[in-house]
């Protein structure tokens, strides 16, 4: 990105390209270039543990999916010799006349995501990376442990291939480290060391696995549940400890360090893998410059906590470790959150570049099949190992099939020409192209039968370049034999499919938002923002749920004239309705099309909506432990914050002990709360301001201040707020004797208990979610032994159930801080809105259909569809199952358990899957 | 599912090492090969399907057959439904479970089933036959045999002429 | 005929896992025995045990799942 002109709404973006000398459009990936290519380089992919060809993809699914010549080693570019790959190429698509350029982009909206940088090397030689060589980076340990990475997951020592006994991973590498430059925390390096050191003992149960951490943060959903995981199933060891160096012994890497007591240890191991840090992304600075935005003095995108994904220039927004280093599901909710923002801001441009193609009114097809079968040379790819002639030829002779023919490549356009000419002129019913993968090249196929007016359930695929020539490229007369009957079975199938129909449901474009708290304010107004009709519905008298009872934000800003703002924002937005006091009574329907009851301080009320984002927050833990219900000077931190803000602190304040983890963390909790520890830090600082020579103690299992919260953190311990470690075996304890208040705790580091008598002990306590049992029966939406709800991937789709149409966010997902939720919120909305924006819901054809006939009410395939879209309906009295067209994806579950055989599945009906079996047998 | 069929085939008489259920994601390209190509050296290891040694392969058809004619119908299908959903509702997955809720739920009706439509098939493919060569083939005891028998006739598929039981169409 | 055994095995793939899998095997050019032939499928949840019966019926020596 070069610059950025002009404002929100309209922006050019000029953007630099450098050449990769192969046409994306034309490369068909077939790899044939690669295999010529002369030059041997370093794989960066495989961070250099692997060799690959300089004309190459760096990994099988890289998208776009076509190679590129990587300019620097490359003979031609530099001198002009070679140019092999060229005369391969039978599709002609490498190009040496390609160019850099410059691209002006007509924009109105512009998402950073240029994800984080690396650790600069010196930082890692300080730990013997690079002059030892089994030093490696976690991030070189990922793809040593990868299945399909240089080793194919087999763990070895770069030094001398062989297995190592014992490994040691250093945390904190390049983060939490003012030498380096960098103080902050990045987040996720304690989670990804205790993945790689499961995945090693997978690899291999005999290794010994140590991780030496300073805090071990393992903050996010369900990650302490693995870190247990780690020590129990795995024997995984951790050790508490920051390790200042590495030399080598004989074969083996030695470290020496300090434990909690202050005593040395030395230790010896095979490899050390350094937990490096998540740094600024290359060239952040150009880029700040280049889009005229602010970064922080770490290079990281400069955010504010009520307004996360939003830069300091209007209508430029950021997504991921940018702005700050973050985990995989943060970094997609803050994509997804990002494309809400957008949403608002480029609500009426939305689908004023659209084309919609229009198809020829489909033909009825006759009883009997008339196939035509189109096998593909795909250059050499097929026919250099298969005789294409002779499955042509086999073709022919099979039943039903009336015209063969074979084409040099199947996917080209005139082939397309010759299809569309050959299904006339022979009248074909059905399709068949042997030639490469369905998973990519069905669908333009398909989209040529459309263009004959036939419906594209009459086309099949018979892959024999991916999963028979490239693979048995040895063996001509087998891959031969295999395609042939490859071919004999798709015949078999194709004889008995029909045209299924196209089917758009219609949307009703309104959401449902259950929750009035700062998520579900947030996702309410950026729904109404949108331009779509909006329920808002609240348990309590008013809107802003826990937030209202924060007073101010560790970066200073004060939460409660954010609700006021959001709050007024809602109450003047005509698409909004709010209801207080209200509770969903029942919710019928599906995506697009739901019917919701609901009380509320105005009555009962219907209304019909398109989607519903859940937004149902949790609460604070309610502490029976450290004397809160016998003494006044026990108060939790929220508690504290409104005696801060309200000016009822003691005036002679002197000793304040908070404890952290109170119900959390394998307590009444099983999980971590995420906020506490910055809440904590936060509190004291504020305490400090008004009352500089207190003596505050922090007593705590692991600081998980992460992210640029350790600032903070750091600030808090140099103006003198001590620090204690606790073992949650040996947790802090407090009496209340005769109303005097006293703690007593033991200090490691001294080996000694202290007692102190504090003026007020702050209980840091967790988050508790809100009741929501009946609500995930309403919703059939499923949810963790912890009652948070159960997002559809963990990673991949965080605010998104299995079942279409309901979304989450906020607390009721998972304990979070107020800027990660209003993130979530917006990511919600951004995902609701896809239904409502397209104004239909496009069935697949390949969903699954109950024959009323034959059914007989059992009910299983209600129970056992993940996406909860078969229902009973009543017919003549008897019930039957019906599937909800609009949720089904296909999977076929249903079909395959019903007892009387009565389901089918579009293209994989019972019938079909079994003529194929029944071809397959000769 | 894996361990239903596993059972079916045990009671066919196939060894059940061969059906596989694997798994491998988008990415694991070199996982799918070595699966297959394991899954490959195993079953050429275990030879041709009617190995010498076990059953003729007439016979493995007889049973075959008798295994689809049960899965066919309602009542096998029905358990293994309500056994999916046992499991989808208690969200227990491990092997052991698995096995111990098949042996315990379906293992019998496995029996039952198979053996019912064996012995028809039995009577269409090798009657005439008596009462006790059929128990004898089956193996059961000639009285359920005849409990099988009386239900086929009231249906029309079989008769009995002699003590000699034929199917009345051959299907 | 002394020729060694060649088994006939029918596979039955999920589209987006194992079918995709060896998709990708294909594209790294990795090779392995040509005696599965394959059936798609979107999922493996359409696995029907009948498929498994009507494949030792018609005379597979192996069936393989892959999900």
């Amino acid at each position: 990105m070069e610059s950025v002109q002009g404002e929100a709404g309209n922006f050019t973006a000029r953007v630099h390209t450098t050449p990769r000398y192969i046409n994306e459009d034309l490369c068909t990936a077939c790899g044939t270039c690669t295999m010529y290519c002369p030059i041997i380089t370093a794989d960066i992919f495989n961070e250099g543990l692997a060799l690959t060809k300089n004309l190459h993809k760096d990994y099988p699914q890289a998208v776009p999916s076509s190679f590129y010549i990587d300019p620097r080693e490359c003979l031609f570019v530099n001198h002009e010799m070679c140019r092999i790959c060229a005369s391969t190429c039978q599709a002609q698509a490498i190009d040496f006349n390609q160019t850099e350029e410059e691209h002006d982009l007509s924009v109105g909206s512009v998402i950073l995501t240029p994800g984080f940088g690396r650790i600069d090397e010196e930082v890692l030689s300080r730990y013997g990376f690079g002059e030892y060589p089994d030093v490696v980076t976690s991030i070189e340990f990922e793809r040593l442990t990868c299945a399909s990475g240089p080793t194919e997951g087999v763990i070895v020592r770069p030094s001398d291939q062989r297995h190592p006994k014992r490994i040691a991973f250093l945390q904190c590498i390049g983060s939490r480290d003012e030498t380096c430059g960098n103080g902050y925390c990045s987040s996720v390096c304690c989670m990804y060391a205790i993945k790689e050191a499961s995945v090693a003992k997978e690899h291999d149960p005999d290794l010994d696995i140590t991780i030496f951490y300073m805090d071990m943060r393992t903050q996010g959903k369900e990650f302490d549940a693995s870190r247990q995981r780690a020590r129990e199933k795995y024997g995984i060891k951790f050790v508490r400890s920051r390790i200042a160096g590495i030399q080598e012994a004989e074969d083996k890497l030695r470290i020496s360090y300090v434990d909690g007591r202050g005593i040395h240890h030395g230790d010896s191991f095979d490899m050390i893998i350094l937990s490096v840090g998540l740094e600024s992304p290359e060239g952040a600075d150009d880029l700040a410059r280049a889009c005229g935005i602010d970064i922080n003095k770490y290079e990281f995108c400069s955010t504010k906590t009520f307004d996360p994904l939003q830069t300091s220039r209007s209508g430029i927004f950021v997504a991921g470790a940018f702005g700050g280093p973050k985990d995989i599901p943060e970094s997609v909710t803050e994509a997804t959150g990002a494309v809400a923002s957008v949403d608002s801001l480029l609500k009426d441009a939305r689908g004023s570049q659209v084309e919609i193609k229009e198809y020829p009114q489909e033909v009825a097809i006759g009883d009997e099949p008339k196939i035509g079968v189109f096998v593909c040379h795909c250059g050499s790819n097929i026919a250099g190992v298969i005789d294409v002639t002779a499955v042509r030829e086999y073709a022919s002779t099979l039943d039903g099939v009336v015209y063969a023919d074979q084409n040099l490549y199947s996917c080209s356009q005139d082939a397309q020409q010759i299809l569309k000419e050959k299904i006339k002129e022979h009248d074909l019913n059905r399709v068949i192209v042997a030639a490469c993968t369905p998973r990519t090249h069905e669908p333009l196929f398909q989209e040529t039968l459309r263009d004959t007016g036939l419906n594209r359930a009459l086309f099949e695929m018979v892959n024999i370049r991916d999963q028979c020539s490239w693979v048995h490229a040895g063996e001509p007369q087998e891959a031969t034999r295999k395609a042939k009957d490859l071919l004999r079975m798709a015949v078999a199938k194709a004889g008995l499919s029909q045209p299924l129909p196209e089917q758009q449901i219609p949307v009703i474009p309104k959401a449902l938002v259950i929750g009035g708290g700062i998520s579900g304010m947030t996702a309410a107004l950026n729904m109404a923002e949108q331009g779509f009709e909006t329920f808002l519905i609240e348990k309590s008298d008013k809107l802003g749920g826990n937030l209202r009872h924060v007073s101010s934000m560790l970066s200073g800003e004060d939460p409660r004239q954010i609700i006021e703002e959001v709050e007024n924002k809602i109450a003047s937005n005509d698409l909004i309705r709010v209801y207080t006091e209200a509770e969903v009574k029942s919710v019928s329907g599906y995506v697009g099309n739901f019917t919701t009851t609901i009380s509320s301080s105005s009555g009962t009320e219907v209304f019909d909506h398109g989607v519903i984002i859940i937004a149902t927050g949790g609460r604070p833990y309610e502490p029976k432990q450290y004397c809160y219900s016998s003494s006044r000077q026990v108060v939790t931190q929220l508690e504290l914050e409104d005696k801060i803000s309200s000016g009822a602190l003691e005036k002679d304040l002197k000793n304040v002990v908070m404890i952290q983890c109170v119900g959390s963390r394998g307590e009444d909790l099983s999980y971590c709360s995420k906020v506490c520890c910055g809440q904590a830090v936060k509190n004291a600082l504020r305490i400090l301001e008004k009352h500089p020579n207190a003596n505050i103690y922090i007593l705590y299992r692991d600081i998980r201040t992460y992210g640029f919260m350790e600032d903070y953190y750091k600030k808090a311990r140099e103006k003198g707020v001590i620090f204690v470690n606790y073992k949650k075996e040996k947790p802090p304890v407090a009496t209340n004797t005769d109303g005097k208040l006293s703690v007593n705790f033991f200090d490691e580091m001294i080996d000694e208990d202290i007692t102190l008598d504090p003026d007020l002990l702050v209980l840091s306590v967790g988050i508790v979610p809100n009741d929501v049992d009946n609500l995930s029966k309403i919703l059939k939406v499923p949810v963790t032994k912890d009652n948070f709800f159960l997002e559809a991937h963990a990673k991949l789709r965080p605010v998104e159930f299995a079942v279409d149409g309901v979304f989450m966010c906020g607390l009721a997902h998972s304990p979070k801080p107020v800027n990660e939720s209003i993130a979530q919120a917006k990511a919600a909305a951004a995902k609701a809105a896809l239904p409502l924006a397209k104004g239909v819901v496009s069935v697949d054809p390949i969903g699954s259909k109950v024959d009323p006939e034959t059914c007989i009410g059992c009910g299983i395939c209600v129970s056992l569809c993940p996406y909860q879209a078969i229902q009973m309906v009543k017919v003549d009295k008897k019930k039957k199952a019906q599937t909800i067209s609009a949720s089904c994806k296909g999977c076929g579950i249903c079909a395959s358990h019903c007892p009387k055989l009565a389901i089918s599945m579009g293209g994989f009906t019972t019938e079909q899957i079994r003529s194929q079996i029944k071809a397959f047998g000769g | 599912m894996e361990e239903f069929v596993r059972k079916i085939l045990v009671r066919v008489g196939i060894n059940s090492d061969r059906f596989a259920l694997e798994w491998a994601s988008a990415a694991e390209g070199p996982r799918f090969v070595k699966l297959i190509t394991d899954f490959t050296v195993k079953i050429k290891s275990l030879g041709p399907l009617g190995e010498p040694g076990g059953d003729s392969k007439d016979e493995l058809l007889i049973k075959l057959l008798a295994a689809r004619n049960a899965l066919e119908e309602a009542k096998l299908r029905t358990g293994l439904g309500n056994l999916t959903k046992g499991f989808r509702k208690e969200g227990d997955y491990s092997d052991q479970t698995i096995k111990d809720k098949v042996d315990d739920k379906l293992a019998k009706s496995i029996e039952t089933e198979m053996a019912r439509y064996e012995t028809l098939i039995r009577i269409q493919e090798q009657g005439p036959i008596s009462f006790d060569d059929l128990a004898e083939k089956v193996g059961i005891p000639t009285a359920e045999v005849e409990k099988y028998v009386n239900a086929f006739s009231k249906k029309g598929l079989v008769v009995e002429a002699e003590g000699q039981l034929s199917a009345t169409i051959n299907q | 005929m002394g020729n060694e055994f060649n088994p006939k095995i029918l596979g039955f793939m999920c589209n987006w896992c194992c079918y995709a899998a060896a998709d990708s095997a294909g594209v790294a050019r990795y090779q392995y025995p040509p005696n599965v032939r394959t059936i798609r499928m979107m999922c493996t949840g359409r696995m029907d045990p009948l498929f498994v019966i009507d494949a030792f019926c018609v005379g597979t020596d192996g069936v393989f799942v892959g999900g």
